[in-house]
């Protein structure tokens, strides 16, 4: 044939076109670098350890199989304290010294909420794994949350709660101290309750750092709702529980993805049985691929089960992957500035992303999207509601 | 050029300094107060309000918000002037986290979700700009009359009203400038986290100046801009350690002051300073 | 509902009472305040935590422990934070029990972890439904172990002889020492007694309210400061009675008006108790220290 080399060549070429394609896009430089702002130390401790643990998880299963675009992936870690300042100090620091890519964290809200209008400037984004305040990812176009607010999380959680235990008045108990379990509180509650046609008799506020609710649940005793509804973080509920039934009442409670650790479960035990609490992921998912990293959890962390800034920071180390791959990334030198926006605008498109905490979607606000977890506790142990 | 992490210390840095500097005026006058944390709050709220929600230049809005502290400060300053001592430290703790749970409550700032929308004012050369100014402005007081009175309070209140001290004025003056500075420092942090939530100004808050001055010294105004400096570096060099940093912190803390009590920098340090300067020499020669 | 409410007024208030004893005592020897307190009294509950959990929920023992490994924490803090800053400015204890504070919450974060632990539930609990109360026996034990513990500490201080020697270096420790007192030793017995009071504390906080974290010593110490402000600086039998009226007044101000405010009004009682009447409710026993 007159043309076999030319025949030859140009489907030798398309054949090695087609390959190419279909492997993930090969990455530039000698290492992918990302941040991680996490409050290791500090009251918000338990949040930024497990996050850190998880994330050290990740890492090394995405190492293993050959790192991110054919490079290692290295996650720069560093501890805020839970304080807000150092928050900006470090943030800083990764993104203009030590260029990284994109920021994993921070977990806490009033950390997010100062460092999101600094983006827009600093032009890298984050992606936080904790943070439930409804509205602050509006703040910049760089600041993303891989969690579900916490109207997203109590919807189908009031839903569930009313159904099981035909709910009709309710009275709330939240922390007039925290951002979230106000905001709870104070509006996304109340708006859910009402909605589901739902009375509620009174609010009662504490304060975070107490230890004794007796005088709020002797109220609620008085009271008699069918149904209590808390916007509270773990720690508190467990009291609040366990202080209800020491008084004598029976009622179900209803809460949301702070109270969803654990550690709740562990605290609460039989007091807790049949609370509904509306969540972001679910750690004893028997998911294999949830499964095989709950056992690294554990093996990692001396027997701790992950909370779900755990579970989320794991799943956010994975999308940056998958994102970094598919959203053509270079990772030179001279297009840090192209890459990050890159990996800004892969993120504005993750959808169904299968990861343990479920389907993962970022929503048109930078928020995750995607189907709450509903959980209740059963035998001492967080279970999964289907709906 | 400094690096931007750098700059953002040492922004902190400045804050604290003043912040440190606002305790002195008081202490210096033998007035303890563990309440800076709360006329910080208040300075930071109300700048953030003219600058937020009226949109009012920042210079106004800063001296209007230390001015508004420093009112306050005159309230407490006045009752303070009959409660000396461990007494007047807790009664300014308390007022402390009064001022903590009023803007916890208070809704239009945002209660407990805090307060945003105010713009970044505060760069490394206006806080250095600002803390050089109240420095010197300690310094000025120090040489003073006013300065000389506070002292003579300071070792023996008694005393110095049998020798004619206007004690009442000068403990009223003392505390009030102080509560000026920190409200200074709390317009200044708003302006540069550009959020603020009123867990940020409770009690470890009001600590933070005490630890600055204890640590650094007490006997001069050198001592809280040393101790501001030194622990506020310190957790930053420490960094390497991890989590072992904060526990680190603490140890150094309570080793420094076992080492040397009254402080990092005493009159003796400063007269040995001194005479290293080549000023000094040819003054005491003659 | 007010009976029901005065119960809970009281059991927080015997806790705090027993915090707030540790304070005082240590302010009338030394003139001081002990800002590690606080976390002398997590660090036995957590001991109490380990102790429960390893013998199967033997409170008796885990408060015993406690008690003892706290008394001994309290010693290395006054020969560490205290002692040699004897002759110094009097300010700067304060911020070596600031630091040792620090110290003692992120070791206790590093050993512990920074989540909040529960006692285990192998400790039975029986609920007695005495006409509109409901009280529990882990709450009547409470009570009944702050009590004989304060009941103790009283006996201590007016009948023996160590008790004698304490309050008269209180009283002035100068004139202690001419008559023969060994003025380190006595302190050394305070900084012990007010540590394991803070850590019997510990245990039935743990007890009670199942919230052992490292910083539960915070808001704690805060709370003993309120105390012994409102007993009167010095007095223990004013720490006993100021614990109950903040415990009872706590819980009352929740029932009814609401938790925000809460604290504010506490706070003010203490600046209002700062000017009026700064001797504290039931006056000093000591002369006043300025």
């Amino acid at each position: 044939m007159r043309y076999r080399g030319l025949t030859v060549f140009v489907v030798a070429t398309l054949v090695t076109g087609a390959l190419a394609g279909s492997a993930p896009a090969k990455v530039g430089g000698k290492a992918v670098k990302l941040g991680a702002i996490y409050s290791i130390t500090g009251k918000g401790a338990e949040w930024g350890e497990h996050s850190k643990v998880a994330t050290e998880i990740a890492v090394e299963e995405i190492n293993k199989a050959g790192g991110i675009g054919g490079v290692p992936v290295e996650v720069l870690i560093q501890d805020t304290g839970t304080e807000v300042a150092p928050a900006i100090s470090l943030a800083r620091k990764l993104i203009l010294e030590d260029k990284v890519l994109a920021i994993l964290g921070p977990c806490f809200s009033s950390e997010f909420e100062a460092l999101a209008p600094l983006l827009d400037r600093l032009k890298t984004m984050i992606v936080s794994q904790c943070s439930a305040k409804p509205g602050i990812s509006a703040l910049s176009q760089w600041a993303f949350r891989n969690t579900l607010t916490s109207d997203k999380q109590l919807a189908p959680a009031v839903e569930i709660w009313q159904k099981r235990n035909g709910v009709k008045t309710a009275a709330i108990i939240y922390d007039s101290a925290d951002a979230v379990s106000a905001a709870e509180g104070k509006a996304v509650l109340p708006a859910l309750l009402k909605k589901a046609g739902i009375e509620v008799k009174e609010s009662l506020t504490y304060q975070t750092k107490d230890i004794d609710f007796s005088a709020q649940i002797t109220k609620v005793k008085a009271l008699n709702p069918d149904g209590i509804a808390l916007g509270a973080c773990y720690q508190q509920a467990a009291n609040i529980v366990r202080e209800a039934r020491k008084q004598g009442l029976k009622q179900p409670f209803l809460a949301s993805a702070c109270v969803g650790s654990p550690e709740f479960a562990k605290l609460v035990g039989k007091d807790g049985e049949g609370s509904i609490i509306g969540s972001a992921g679910w750690p004893d998912d028997p998911k294999p691929k949830t499964a095989a990293f709950l056992k690294k959890f554990m093996e990692r962390s001396g027997g701790k089960k992950p909370n779900y800034g755990g579970m989320r920071s794991y799943d956010n180390v994975h999308v940056m992957k998958m994102v970094i791959e598919t959203g053509g990334v270079t990772n030179e030198a001279k297009d840090l500035d192209v890459d990050r926006d890159r990996i800004r605008l892969g993120w504005t498109k993750v959808k169904d992303f299968d990861g343990i905490t479920g389907l993962t979607t970022i929503n048109a606000e930078r928020d995750g999207g995607g189907k709450a977890t509903v959980l209740t506790v059963k035998d001492g142990q967080l279970v999964k509601v289907d709906y | 050029m400094i690096g931007p992490y750098l700059e953002d210390v040492l922004i902190q840095l400045g804050i604290n300094l003043i912040l440190a500097l606002s305790l002195y005026f008081p202490l210096s006058a033998g007035q303890l107060s563990l309440g800076q944390g709360g006329f910080m709050a208040i300075g930071a709220y109300v700048a953030s309000w003219l600058t937020a929600a009226l949109g009012w230049p920042w210079p106004i809005a800063f001296a209007l918000a230390a001015a508004a502290a420093g009112v306050v400060g005159a309230l407490v300053g006045l009752p303070a002037l009959r409660v000396r001592g461990i007494y007047l430290v807790l009664m300014t703790m308390a007022f402390g986290e009064i001022v903590r749970v009023f803007f916890l409550n208070f809704a239009p700032m945002g209660a407990a979700q805090g307060f945003r929308g105010m713009p970044f004012v505060t760069s490394l050369p206006l806080v250095a700009a600002l803390a050089v100014v109240v420095a010197v402005l300690a310094a000025r007081t120090a040489a003073s009359r006013m300065g000389r009175a506070f002292a003579a309070i300071n070792r023996d209140e008694l005393a110095a009203e049998v020798s004619g001290v206007d004690v009442t004025r000068a403990k009223l003056v003392s505390f009030t400038v102080g509560a000026v500075v920190a409200g200074l420092a709390g317009a200044l942090w708003a302006h540069y986290v550009q959020f603020i939530e009123p867990e940020e100004f409770g009690f470890a808050r009001s600590v933070m100046p005490f630890t600055f001055v204890v640590v650094g010294g007490i006997e001069t105004f050198w001592g809280a801009i040393a101790g501001a400096a030194v622990l506020t570096l310190l957790p930053e060099w420490l960094r390497f350690l991890k989590e072992w940093r904060l526990a680190l912190y603490g140890l150094a803390m309570l080793a420094v002051m076992i080492v040397r009590p009254q402080g990092l920098i005493d009159h003796r340090l400063l007269e040995a300073m001194r005479r290293w300067l080549p000023g000094h020499a040819k003054e005491v020669a003659r | 509902m007010l009976l029901q409410q005065l119960v809970n007024g009281v059991m927080l208030g015997a806790v705090y009472a027993l915090i707030a004893i540790g304070y005082t005592l240590v302010f009338g020897v030394l003139g001081m305040l002990h800002l590690a307190h606080g976390e002398v009294f997590m660090i036995g509950a957590f001991v109490g935590l380990m102790v429960a959990t390893a013998y199967a929920g033997n409170v008796m023992l885990a408060l015993a422990a406690a008690m003892v490994v706290t008394g001994l924490l309290g010693v290395l803090i006054e020969r560490v934070a205290f002692r040699p800053l004897r002759g110094a400015h009097h300010l700067a204890p304060l911020a070596t029990t600031i630091g040792a504070g620090i110290a003692l919450q992120e070791t206790a974060r590093w050993y512990f972890g920074p989540e909040q632990k529960g006692f285990p539930s192998t400790i039975a609990v029986t609920l007695w439904e005495l006409g509109p109360l409901r009280v529990s026996s882990v709450q009547v034990f409470i009570l009944a172990a702050a009590l004989v513990l304060m009941a103790a500490v009283s006996v201590f201080l007016t009948r023996t002889r160590a008790g004698r020697a304490v309050r008269a270096t209180a009283e002035d420790p100068t004139v202690a020492g001419l008559l023969g007192v060994n003025v380190s030793a006595v302190i050394v017995l305070v900084f012990f007694v007010a540590s394991a009071l803070a850590g019997a504390a510990g245990v039935l906080v743990g007890l009670a309210y199942n919230s052992v974290h490292p910083f539960i010593g915070v808001q704690m110490g805060i709370k003993g400061l309120v105390v012994m402000l409102l007993g009167g600086l010095g007095n223990v039998p004013g720490a006993m009675v100021g614990g109950l009226v903040l415990g009872i007044l706590e819980v009352l101000g929740v029932a009814y008006f609401a938790s925000s405010y809460r604290d504010a009004f506490a706070f003010g009682a203490v600046m209002l108790m700062m000017l009026l009447r700064p001797e504290g409710l039931l006056g000093l026993r000591l002369p006043r220290r300025d």
